[in-house]
């Protein structure tokens, strides 16, 4: 079958039109909500005896309103000396709760943002004071849930640790 | 009793825990008691529980943090719903409960209803009788176990309540005060002999016998059946048989709130399951082949009421008429995808029956490590315990049901004298019946046999396993008294005088009894009246009582049934509340 001289024109404006509906113009959606949960740092070296602070915090997409966490350390190496709620997720200077198992090595800290919810980003949660006990290496794992304003979980993509290495 | 509120229900703001219209500080603290807290848990609160999900944690904080400060909801004047029963025993059934003295529950339930959260400190419990050593009145709430959805208190055996009518009066706040106030009336009455399950009930289930005159017992002619074992394979037809024989004991036990090795749970029937003949008194109930009542009968025994037989051989009667009868899970749901699922890759003819693999041998050998296995090994293995597994627990289920009949369950009737089982020569005689005469629609485990879906007997499907209905286990627990003579919440009769005070019957002699509250029998009869000598346990009768009125009873003293002595008047009211008057009446 011969093809007509217009018709490649044809063909082309066709494709032309097809790129063109399949443009998207409008915005972007947004990424799925993800958030990492980390600590200040992810290595250091310390000495016996001693103490030192290390932040909790969280990376996220999202707005947050509130968070469940746990930190679990070895209580042959280290103590837990004090667990104070960050400003940047703090508005009433208090955990809503948190509790210490010494013996196991974990503690837990839940709070709340009242009526306004955080930046997106990565947010400050609470910091540790930890006493030094025994030389060794010492990684420190944190797991929980950060939620949103409507309630809804955002799903924890990574849990970073921290090694302390004591000397 | 079920208090509904009154007023339209408010629509308070989601986490105003304490109703006042706003979320504050004061919410928080509250919701701080609550947070962790899943659905059925002494903690949980459904009204801190934002999201509905069961669990009040980071997500319902989450969203009370984003409405905290809000204002301008609805302040709840809306009382919490507020149930006071026996042994949680539902309100259609609760209208005329008869107690044993002690060693039963009063339970309440209590409802938030969409309002404020309960304060479970405001509740307030007392009785109109005695609690032992507690007089009437006395505050029973520190004797409750309290959470905000319920409140429980084990009244001990030995308690010696007073065998007649109680009321208890149960009033309960929320945080924003509103107050519920409920009342229920219950009777007291004593077991007509001992309780029904006093004793332990040893059950034997015997898996030996050869009822069906085939060459196998019958029992291995079911695991041959469903393919679960092989003639030709009798060392593994050995090995599946031990194991299937104690999955079912396993799953029976639990039925009867028993751990799976049959030692007692928290909360566990007088019952327990045995494989070997255990020291007598037993009953016997024989488990294979199929029922001569037809190959739909998965099971069948003879209900003893009040449990009066407490060793029972189900397995003598010929047919066999009595039973649990596998074969029957077959004809009632082989057509069933459930069934097939599991069965058909096993069965004969459509399937590979196990001791007919050659993996058979390997995983099922003792020494098996699955960590180690093949995956060809591991399909088959899986196949093999997803079918033993099921049909371990449709035999279990179908002995539980059975030995319940052997207990007593379901006596026919509504309460006091019945269980709400159905009427003889119904379908469903001898089980659950709801008041109004249909099958309960929840999985009750006494519920007519025929009623059970594959999923419901197998507690597959998201269908948890049938239970014993909250009356059913009342009664395995001896926490209610039947007694069909309790046919309303009465007052204790009393006895003023006997006239004469002094009689001669020559051959007889009329007496007068007056008091209060004398009351016939259901069937019309007058209340019974004896003379009892102080020591003697034998009553003596008075003869031709005629009930005249509430205040008056009249009978005759004969020469032949009294013999000269001082004695008490005693009276049995037709509801059996007994009134006894010291030394009242002298027979010449």
């Amino acid at each position: 079958m011969s093809r007509g001289p217009g018709r490649g024109r044809v063909a082309v404006l066709v494709q032309l039109a097809a790129l063109l509906v399949g443009f998207d113009c409008g915005p972007l959606p947004p990424p799925p909500p993800s958030a990492n949960l980390q600590f200040s740092t992810e290595a250091f070296t310390t000495t016996s005896p001693s103490s030192f602070d290390i932040g909790v915090a969280v990376a996220t997409n999202r707005s947050l309103q509130a968070y469940d966490v746990e930190v679990r350390y070895d209580p042959a190496r280290l103590s837990l000396t004090g667990a104070q709620a960050y400003a940047e997720f703090d508005d009433d200077g208090s955990f809503f709760q948190s509790g210490v198992d010494a013996s196991a090595g974990t503690v837990r800290l839940v709070d709340l943002l009242h009526g306004a919810p955080s930046s997106e980003g990565t947010v400050s949660l609470a910091i540790l004071t930890f006493t030094t006990l025994a030389p060794g290496t010492v990684v420190l794992s944190v797991d929980g849930a950060v939620a949103m304003p409507d309630g809804a979980l955002v799903p924890i993509a990574l849990k970073k640790t921290a090694a302390i290495t004591i000397r | 009793m079920f208090l509904v509120p009154s007023l339209v229900a408010a629509a308070p703001l989601p986490g105003d825990l304490d109703g006042d219209g706003v979320i504050s500080s004061s919410d928080e603290t509250l919701l701080r008691g609550y947070y962790g807290s899943p659905l059925g848990s002494p903690g949980y609160e459904p009204a801190a529980d934002l999201d509905g999900d069961g669990q009040i944690g980071v997500q319902d904080l989450a969203r009370f943090g984003a409405a905290y400060g809000d204002s301008g909801g609805d302040v709840d004047e809306t009382p919490p719903g507020l149930f006071v029963t026996l042994n949680d025993i539902p309100d259609d059934m609760n209208d005329l409960l008869v107690a044993p003295p002690g060693g039963f529950q009063i339970t309440l339930a209590i409802d938030s209803a969409g309002g404020s959260a309960i304060d479970p400190s405001s509740l307030t419990v007392s009785s109109s009788q005695p609690m032992g050593a507690l007089p009437a009145g006395a505050p029973l709430a520190p004797l409750f176990s309290v959470t905000p959805q319920r409140a429980v208190w084990d009244v001990p055996p030995g308690t010696g309540l007073a065998r007649t009518t109680h009321t208890l009066s149960v009033s309960v706040r929320d945080h924003a005060g509103n107050q519920a106030n409920a009342a229920y009336g219950y009777a007291v009455r004593d077991f007509a002999s001992a309780p029904p399950l006093a004793n332990e009930q040893k059950i034997y289930l015997d898996f030996t016998r050869n009822r069906s005159l085939t060459p196998a017992i019958d029992f291995l002619e079911d695991l041959r059946a469903f393919g679960l074992s092989s003639a030709s394979a009798p060392d593994l037809e050995a090995t599946v048989r031990a194991l299937v024989v104690a999955e079912i004991l396993a799953r029976v036990h639990p039925f009867y709130g028993r751990n799976p090795d049959g030692s007692p749970g928290p909360d566990a029937a007088n019952v327990r399951f045995f494989d070997l003949a255990p020291a007598f008194p037993y009953s016997r109930l024989c488990v294979g082949g199929q029922s001569s009542s037809g190959p739909l009968y998965l099971g069948a025994t003879s209900i003893d009421p009040g449990n009066s037989i407490e060793a029972e051989d189900q397995c003598i009667y010929p047919g066999p008429l009595y039973g649990v009868f596998p074969q029957a899970i077959d004809d009632l749901w082989g057509w069933t995808a459930g069934f097939q699922a599991l069965f058909n890759p096993l069965k004969p003819g459509l399937g590979i029956p196990v001791g007919s693999d050659p993996l058979d041998a390997v995983v099922l050998d003792p020494a098996f490590d699955p960590a180690t296995a093949s995956a060809a090994e591991l399909a088959r293995l899986s196949l093999i315990q997803a079918a033993t597994s099921s049909f371990a627990q449709i035999v279990a289920t179908a002995i539980a049901h059975e030995t319940a009949h052997m207990l007593g369950l379901v006596a026919g009737g509504p309460t006091p004298g019945g269980l709400f089982g159905g009427p003889n020569g119904t379908a469903a005689q001898d089980h659950n019946l709801t008041p109004l005469g249909a099958t309960p629609g929840e999985n009750y485990l006494m519920n007519a046999g025929g009623s059970f879906s594959f999923e419901e007997i197998t507690g597959t499907g998201g269908i948890p396993l049938p239970v014993f209905r909250p009356l059913n286990w009342a009664y395995l627990r001896d926490r209610i008294v039947l007694n069909g003579n309790v046919w309303g919440l009465f007052p204790a009769p009393t006895l003023s005088s006997v006239a004469p005070s002094w009689v001669d019957p020559e051959p007889s002699a009329l007496l007068t009894i007056t008091g209060t509250g004398f009351l016939p029998k259901p069937n019309g009869a007058p209340p019974a009246v004896h003379l009892i000598v102080e020591g003697d346990p034998t009553p003596n009768a008075v003869i031709g009582v005629v009930l005249v009125n509430p205040q008056t009873i009249t009978g005759t003293v004969s020469k032949y049934l009294a013999p000269p002595a001082l004695y008490d008047v005693r009276v049995t009211n037709g509801d059996d509340q007994v009134v006894t008057a010291i030394d009242a009446l002298v027979v010449q």
